[in-house]
């Protein structure tokens, strides 16, 4: 059998499948056109479609909103023991220096006292030293009359006038008032010292002065952790503030309730459709993009906060903001679109 | 994968690119490269084929037009051969051949066999060495045939053609598109295929061929089929082609002009784009079945333009099946839009101050142009590859009736 006899059938065979297939290409292709034509022109008009997005405590952005709130708490927590530390610094330097305050009135008291009792007492410390003084010329005076005295002594007991008890009494005399001149001059000396303490300023008035400084020192020392320490504890509270509503912020978001519930349905609802973003609003999912819809859960709340995201069907930038599901059918999280409010189509 | 495709398209891209600049370069500063020599004291007999089909009142403007070139009477004869119009076109035809005696042969084919049959029943009532192919809606400028007729005096030309207008380019947006498809295709992509007479498409609006090698090519012709269906449209392509495998050169003489009315109902340009589309899908695919025969015959521009150059039609079909699905609004972005228009004031600029007569009076319409081409790309190309057993006249199956002197 030679090829040419068998062309034609090998013809008719091919040209039957190929119609075949091109009918249902056409088909497909034209199906295809019509149905991406009206989901396009559909998804332009909807006002009520919504992008499901299903959050869990594994996603990389709650995992890291974790890790950002925990780390968030522990700073707040940080600054708060840090504030409760400072504010007992603060009233412990109060304290010691409400102290150090009251001693130093009592310090100038003292010095005032000690001052007013050396002006009493030195000029009568001189007067007394003056009067020493004279005392001790006029024993000089005696005893140097008195050593003429002595050295006759010796010549009028070798010369048996007097005995020698009375010469030794009379030396021992003598002798003695040598010493009292002298003890006389030590006392006098040590006069001196005392007038000198109470006319001019002593090592130990100083030493007085620069102990009431240390206080006063003390003091504004204490007066400056007292202030810096509140500033702190201002600028802690502050930030305690910040982070706390920070804190709250967060506890709003959705991210949030998939952190705390393990696994939460959301929808970005983009601002064109915000209308229908009533909480306890019915929520349909529907088996071809937007025919045949069912009633799949409500909508629970609605979150603050900008969200962009990609449109679901036309792959523009989307914005929005997100609003959390109460789906009764856990997998129509998992669709491209949700309706809310109503049936797109009423069927 | 997507990035080797990415890649194909972007090679593909630099390609159509380099040639496009190649394309500009020759027309700015060396037009002399993109033209053959003509000797216009060449005057060999000629046979002007006119098939018509459903013309009405139109083949009798084109028979007037063509019959008062500039050319030897003796030497030239009009063939007009209605193919059993539904219309008047029988009338005027016969009208045309009273009111030029001995210059036009008036014939009518016992059925309806389409084009190319016509084309050859005609081809065997001439006598001439030079036959020269032309639509039935055309009308021609005055030295059209010496235009065209002076390129075979190298004789291994084997194939010239002319450059078509719009006779009506403001009429609607729907011509004024086409007028810049018309302006596109002679004066910047037949310049490139000009550059190495290797010109993959003569149009049968005026296709100027030797009579040695129409009849070398006619039996092709006749026996084209696809699995046992015959191949009726696109024997303007299919008979270029063959000459190019003929080792015979092939040129389009852009002042070889006539004009046509381009189609002002969507229905009627969209037959036409179909047809014109689907013969060169399968010239394509002809193509890579005789690849090896090109090699050595064909220049390897003439290989180029007919391989590669074709597939930026499917891979750009492709591409748009793909695109949507990565962003259905791609063809709306701004810079899409921004390209088209940008590329349409350039053209809008070239041909107002070139092309006088093809002035567009609303530039914006290059707009239209663009989301043409991407209907065009994706629908037509997908259905021409799938109504491949199919085929007819085309635009020119219902024409409404008009009889001589109304």
């Amino acid at each position: 059998m030679k090829l040419e006899d068998i062309r034609p059938a090998i013809n008719d065979s091919v040209l039957t499948l190929y119609r075949i297939f091109a009918i249902v290409s056409l088909y497909a292709v034209l199906a295809g056109v019509l149905v991406f034509g009206l989901g396009c022109t559909f998804y332009a008009i909807s006002k009520t479609w919504v992008a499901p997005v299903i959050l869990s405590q594994d996603d990389k952005d709650t995992l890291d909103l974790t890790g950002k709130t925990l780390a968030t708490q522990n700073t707040v927590d940080d600054l708060k023991l840090d504030i409760g530390k400072l504010e007992n610094t603060v009233a412990e330097a109060t304290l010691h220096k409400a102290k150090l305050q009251k001693l130093l009135p009592a310090v100038d008291e003292a010095i005032a006292q000690e001052n007013r009792h050396k002006r009493e007492t030195g000029p009568v410390l001189a007067n007394l030293d003056k009067q020493k003084h004279a005392d001790e010329a006029r024993t000089q005076s005696a005893l140097v009359k008195l050593a003429d005295v002595d050295s006759n002594i010796e010549k009028e007991l070798a010369a048996g006038l007097i005995t020698k008890s009375d010469a030794t009494q009379a030396t021992m005399v003598f002798v003695k008032s040598h010493g009292d001149l002298t003890d006389s001059k030590i006392a006098r000396t040590l006069l001196k010292d005392t007038i000198w303490e109470k006319t001019l300023p002593s090592t130990t008035y100083l030493d007085t002065l620069h102990k009431k400084a240390e206080l006063e020192s003390e003091i504004a020392c204490l007066g400056i952790v007292i202030d810096n320490a509140q500033k702190q504890i201002t600028t802690e509270r502050n930030q305690v503030t910040k982070l706390d509503q920070a804190l709250k912020v967060a506890k709003q978001t959705p991210l949030w309730a998939a952190m705390q519930d393990g696994r939460t349905n959301v929808a970005l609802v983009a601002y064109e459709n915000q209308a229908v973003a009533i909480e306890g609003a019915p929520v349909y999912d529907c088996y071809l993009s937007f025919v045949a819809c069912r009633q799949v859960g409500t909508l629970k709340a609605k979150f603050v906060g900008e969200q962009h995201a990609t449109h679901p069907i036309f792959r523009s930038d989307l914005r929005g903001f997100l609003v959390q599901l109460e789906l009764t059918v856990p997998d129509s999280a998992k669709s491209k679109t949700l309706f809310v409010g109503s049936k797109p189509l009423l069927f | 994968m997507l990035t080797l495709l990415l890649y194909v398209l972007a090679l593909r891209l630099s390609l159509s690119l380099a040639r496009y600049a190649w394309t500009v370069c020759i027309r700015v500063w060396h037009p002399k490269l993109a033209c053959v020599k003509q000797d216009f004291s060449f005057e060999p007999t000629v046979s002007i084929l006119l098939p018509c089909f459903n013309e009405g009142p139109d083949v009798y403007n084109s028979i007037r037009t063509i019959v008062e070139c500039e050319y030897p009477a003796d030497k030239f004869e009009v063939i007009a051969t209605d193919d059993r119009s539904r219309d008047d076109s029988w009338e005027w035809i016969q009208k045309a051949a009273a009111d030029f005696p001995g210059r036009v042969i008036a014939r009518r084919n016992h059925e309806n066999i389409g084009k190319s049959r016509t084309l050859i029943g005609a081809s065997h009532v001439s006598t001439s060495d030079i036959i020269i192919v032309i639509d039935s809606d055309c009308i021609f400028a005055k030295d059209t045939i010496r235009q065209l007729v002076s390129c075979f005096s190298d004789p291994k030309m084997g194939i010239v053609g002319g450059k078509v207008g719009v006779r009506n380019p403001n009429s609607n947006s729907l011509t004024q598109v086409q007028t810049y498809g018309y302006f596109l295709a002679f004066d910047l992509w037949k310049t490139y295929e000009n550059w190495t007479r290797s010109v993959t498409c003569v149009g049968g609006y005026l296709l100027a061929i030797r009579r040695h090698l129409f009849e070398q090519i006619e039996p092709k012709i006749l026996t084209r089929n696809w699995f046992g269906v015959e191949v009726v449209e696109g024997e303007d392509r299919y008979i270029t082609h063959h000459a190019l495998l003929l080792g015979y050169d092939t040129y389009v003489n852009t002042n070889a002009r006539c004009w046509t009315n381009a189609p002002e109902k969507y229905p009627q340009f969209f037959k036409q784009q179909y047809r014109w589309r689907k013969s060169g899908i399968r010239d394509l695919f002809m193509t890579y079945k005789l690849l090896w025969r090109h090699v050595g015959t064909v220049h390897p521009n003439g290989i180029y333009c007919s391989t590669v150059a074709p597939l930026t039609l499917l891979s750009f079909t492709f591409g748009i099946f793909i695109a949507p699905l990565f962003n259905p609004l791609f063809f709306l972005q701004p810079i899409s839009l921004a390209i088209s228009l940008a590329t349409g004031a350039v053209l809008h600029l070239i041909v107002s101050t070139h092309f006088p007569d093809q002035k567009i009076n609303n530039p914006l319409t290059f707009g239209l142009f663009g989301f043409w081409w991407i209907i065009n790309s994706f629908y037509l190309t997908v259905l021409c590859l799938l109504t491949f057993d199919f085929s007819d006249w085309g635009s020119r199956t219902k024409k409404r009736v008009r009889r001589p002197g109304q």
